[in-house]
């Protein structure tokens, strides 16, 4: 099956982006989307969810950026 | 410790919102602020304007033509100076009510060890996540409250640890290998994060209004957006090793 994810990713350039992933964890999502999972916090529902916490057909995430400057 | 004549009037706009016991809660109240760049320039600042008692500060580096952008503690006059000393010697002008303690030293177990035990609420403004998650860790060692602030860019982050209520940073942001490079932000992002991580520790001494325990706002400068994010309380292993 495959499932359909809309992903908002926030930041310098905001886009939402659709994937088609064959149900995928939070770190495989990152992954394939190209991000560093230690950079990024994952947000469903708007919980934060942790990185092998598996997303579903139809779930939407928005995805935020960690920073670490001072 | 009672208020001073010199306080009450000094404090009078304040004390009108939160009242006099809150603001002599204030005055007895010791802050640790580790690091003092962007973030905390800005917190130390407004906690000695807003009447904290005792103000521990703990940064190694001098001051650099580059951080005068947005480190708003220094001036020209102070390039090359250890930023611990001209804070101390700024903030003291700014307010003299307040008792300020610095350690122009690189912030270790061994230092954070003496002193987070002195003190009510920690503030974290470090520019790395390897000693942030040292004094993560610190901080649940004592059982201290902990606010966090990040910045890059025009975004930036803000949660309040509390140990016992919420998960450790490192849960949070399980940022396994950390990476030290350099991190490009405009002016007013640590302005805005640094004043309001103040705010939140205001509201931990006082016990007034609702602290982002369990939450995180994330800011963003662009769209001059505040998005809050619950975090869910976990089951965490490594929050007191
Ligand atoms: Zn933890």
């Amino acid at each position: 099956m495959v499932v359909v994810v809309k992903v908002k990713i926030i930041g310098p350039r905001e886009e939402v982006k659709e994937v088609d992933v064959d149900k995928v964890t939070v770190g495989e999502l990152l992954r394939k989307l190209g991000l560093l999972s230690s950079e990024y916090i994952v947000i469903k529902n708007n919980i934060v969810i942790v990185e092998d916490e598996l997303i579903r057909d139809g779930d939407e995430i928005i995805v935020y950026p960690v920073k670490s400057g001072g | 410790m009672k208020l001073s004549n010199e306080e009450i009037e000094r404090y009078d706009r304040q004390i009108g919102v939160i009242g006099l016991e809150n603001q002599l809660k204030l005055k007895n109240a010791s802050v640790l602020v580790v690091g003092l760049g962007g973030l905390g320039s800005v917190a130390s600042y407004y906690l000695v304007s807003a009447g904290i008692g005792r103000l521990i500060l703990v940064d190694n580096e001098v001051v650099e033509l580059s951080n005068l952008q947005r480190q708003i503690l220094y001036t020209v006059d102070d390039l090359g100076r250890k930023k611990a000393l001209v804070a101390k010697e700024r903030l003291s002008k700014l307010n003299p009510n307040v008792e300020i303690i610095v350690y122009p030293e690189k912030f270790t177990l061994e230092l954070g060890s003496r002193l987070v035990d002195q003190v009510d609420v920690i503030v974290d403004a470090l520019d790395n996540w390897e000693t942030r998650f040292l004094l993560d860790k610190l901080a649940f060692k004592h059982k201290k409250p902990l606010v966090h602030a990040g910045v890059e860019g025009f975004h930036g982050q803000l949660t309040t640890i509390i140990p016992g209520k919420t998960p450790c940073l490192r849960c949070i942001f399980h940022v396994e290998k950390p990476v030290r490079r350099k991190i490009n932000v405009v002016a007013t992002t640590p302005g805005v994060l640094g004043v309001l991580e103040v705010c939140e520790v205001i509201k931990l001494i006082t016990g007034i209004g609702e602290v982002l325990a369990n939450k995180i706002l994330v800011y963003n400068g662009l769209t001059n957006s505040f998005d809050i994010v619950e975090i869910k309380s976990s089951d965490c292993k490594i929050c007191y090793e």
